[in-house]
């Protein structure tokens, strides 16, 4: 792969840095509500209380001049205070993106590894039984609403066996001896989050994967590579799943490269303390620092997963490589 | 005599469809000896393709052979399992897809996809198998220092080169070429007929040549078969059938050619079309078409049989002929 090709892609990724940057910054400047309220109902009752916060959040001053200290701050991950937690956004943020990273690590590669492996095995099938089982249930799995699906297995292996704590990553208020002890009671509450989580999105993959490799079935090559000789798995390993691979890789990557920006439902359903809940309840409490802040992460997020999904794959396609 | 290295008897292959088979190929049957080439030469859609998937045992799962026998070097393989079916593959007998710019896989190096096969059926380290590919590069006249490089680095005639060092990779008895040159324009494709010709008689490979020109086949092929609706209408050597055809498709097919002396006319200016194989008429299939149907000999329900006319190996099935040489 050429530099030159490295760095047109990149020129892509700042000018949309750039660009989403002051859509951030823009957006929630236009946003209804008023979030001084939401500091302090008291203070920003009376004008001059008005006046003092403002100034505190440099409100008071010019847009561009508020332009500028937001590139600054955003690029120094400095988001100021949070009006909830009155603390630092950067620490708790911080936090949580780490309990979201623990939940999306278990379940994503999962649940992609399940998609893939199960839609080469129905396509290697096709029109069989083994392809409408498994497609069938797959996508029935998939039209299934994820917070109902996860509510069915919390009752049942939660409420009604009590295998499995019902919410939170570690049993509240538990005073662990060791490491080892946090560990097992965290893989303890993991169950059924990442089951609920890699079941939502492996029919997606499994789907897709299929579609591409049936698609890659009809190719002269997949032909000429049965008339050599191989063995039927060999043809499927060595020339369809490559080059099925491809369609499926930039959604792969992509996945991965924002697991930490959390799942919503799922963090909410179960309480797991991470970036999704905590973004849907800043929302609620108009936690502006917050919300501005993961807003700006999620977006720089998608924008390297784009940067890094064009080298990739560019790397996986000869065809790209050179261009 | 030289050796017989393909029979193909009364081969029957049928697609199975919802609404019941497709007789693709209905008593095919013809022999190649070592060395030798055969063309078939047909319309669209007269089971050409499905002879030689039938020969080299890769059928569509719809496909099957339902009557007949494949014999190869003396072998019945008309039911080989499996397992020895791999063996076979390639080895023995490699094949040039129709639409072949498209046998490499575009993910994969040429000269891995070259080696494959080398490798899959021969004990010899990764090292040695690349000395051959390169060893194939040049009988085909490609650059060696492109056996690194990707197909879609490669131009059209490049591709059919390789395509063509990837079939005679394991030095198979027998190369079947399924319309090998129609991708091409007229230049390259000169050039790579050439260039299979040259390598067979070289390398004393039989060839089955699939084709709808019949040009191409007295360039390349000894013998020819005429196939019509799944069937062979006329066979013989290449310059008796074009010289002194029989049958009246054959002749239709002939003048239709284009030729440089005459005017250009192209094949499907035949009028008519062949029948649905699916439901094919009783008795001469070609009989809707023949402008020389003669109701006294023409028999309705009987299919006319392929029988030697000369008595020296020029083959033809129709009544016209059956009857005038009794
Ligand atoms: N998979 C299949 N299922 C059903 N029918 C098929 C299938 N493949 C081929 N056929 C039918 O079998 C007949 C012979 O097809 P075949 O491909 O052998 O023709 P061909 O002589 O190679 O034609 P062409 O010159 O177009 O390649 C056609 O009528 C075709 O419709
Ligand atoms: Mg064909």
């Amino acid at each position: 792969m050429s530099i030159r090709f490295i760095l047109n892609r990149l020129f892509y990724t700042f000018i949309m840095f750039i660009f989403v940057v002051t859509l951030n910054f823009a957006l929630f400047r236009l946003m209804p509500g008023d979030p001084l309220t939401m500091v302090s109902k008291e203070v920003a009752s009376s004008p001059e209380g008005r006046a003092t916060l403002e100034h505190l959040y440099g409100l008071d001053k010019p847009m561009f001049q508020q332009y500028i200290d937001y590139l600054k701050s955003m690029t120094t991950f400095d988001f100021g205070i949070s009006f909830h937690y009155k603390q630092p956004v950067i620490n708790i943020l911080g936090d949580k993106i780490k309990n979201s990273l623990i939940l999306g690590i278990a379940a994503v590669p999962l649940g992609i590894a399940i998609g893939i492996i199960g839609g080469i095995i129905a396509s290697s099938r096709h029109g069989k039984k083994t392809d409408v089982i498994i497609t069938t249930s797959s996508m029935i799995i998939y039209a299934i609403p994820t917070f109902w699906f996860a509510m069915i297995l919390l009752m049942i292996f939660g409420v009604k066996l009590g295998w499995v704590p019902i919410n939170s990553m570690v049993t509240p208020g538990a005073n662990f001896l060791n490491n080892m002890e946090y560990i097992k009671d965290l893989l303890h509450h993991l169950i059924v989050p990442v089951i609920s989580y890699s079941v939502a999105i492996f029919g997606s993959y499994l789907l897709i994967m299929r579609g591409a490799m049936i698609d890659v079935f009809t190719e002269d090559y997949v032909l000429t590579a049965r008339a050599k000789g191989l063995k039927e798995k060999q043809v499927i390993m060595r020339h369809v799943v490559p080059n099925a691979l491809l369609p499926i890789s930039t959604t792969v990557i992509y996945s991965l490269a924002i697991i930490f920006t959390g799942a919503f439902s799922i963090e909410v359903l179960f309480s797991w303390p991470g970036m999704g809940k905590l973004m849907v309840e800043s929302v609620n409490r108009r936690d502006y620092p917050i919300m501005q802040a993961s807003n700006y992460l999620i977006a720089v997020a998608v924008i390297l997963a784009n940067f890094i999904m064009d080298v990739v794959y560019g790397y996986l396609d000869p065809r790209i490589r050179i261009g | 005599m030289s050796e017989v290295l393909l029979e193909v008897q009364n081969l029957k292959t049928y697609f199975t469809i919802t609404k019941g088979k497709v007789k693709a190929v209905d008593g095919v049957s013809f022999t190649l000896n070592k060395g030798e080439s055969i063309g078939l030469v047909g319309e669209s859609g007269c089971g050409k393709t499905t002879t030689a998937l039938s020969v080299i045992r890769l059928l569509p799962k719809e496909g099957n052979v339902e009557g007949g026998k494949i014999i190869f070097e003396g072998n019945d393989i008309t039911n080989l399992e499996e397992e020895k079916l791999s063996d076979f593959r390639w080895k023995e007998v490699s094949m040039i897809f129709q639409g072949a710019m498209n046998a490499l896989n575009p993910v994969k190096r040429v000269c891995d996809q070259i080696a494959e096969p080398i490798l899959l059926h021969e004990k010899i380290s990764k090292t040695e198998a690349m000395k051959r590919v390169k060893e194939l590069f040049e009988l085909v006249e490609l650059d060696t220092n492109l056996m690194y490089s990707y197909p879609h680095e490669f131009s059209g005639g490049m591709r059919q080169r390789a395509i063509i060092a990837m079939a005679l990779a394991c030095n198979p008895k027998l190369i079947i070429g399924d319309e090998p040159t129609t991708a091409l324009d007229v230049m390259v494709q000169a050039q790579i007929l050439d260039l299979i010709n040259d390598l067979r008689k070289k390398l004393n490979m039989s060839m089955i040549m699939i084709t709808h020109d019949l040009s191409i086949i007295t360039e390349t092929c000894d013998k020819v078969a005429i196939m019509y609706a799944g069937k062979i209408v006329e066979l013989g050597e290449t310059e008796e059938v074009v010289t002194n055809s029989l049958h009246p498709y054959t002749k239709m097919l002939i003048s239709a050619f284009p030729n440089i002396y005459g005017e250009r006319k192209m094949v499907d200016s035949i009028p008519g079309d062949p029948p649905d194989l699916y439901n094919p008429p009783e008795g001469c299939r070609f009989a809707q078409r023949c402008h020389m149907v003669n109701s006294k000999v023409c028999i309705p329900e009987e299919s006319p049989p392929l029988i030697d006319y000369t008595g020296e190996g020029h083959f033809v099935a129709c009544h016209l002929w059956r009857n005038s040489n009794v």
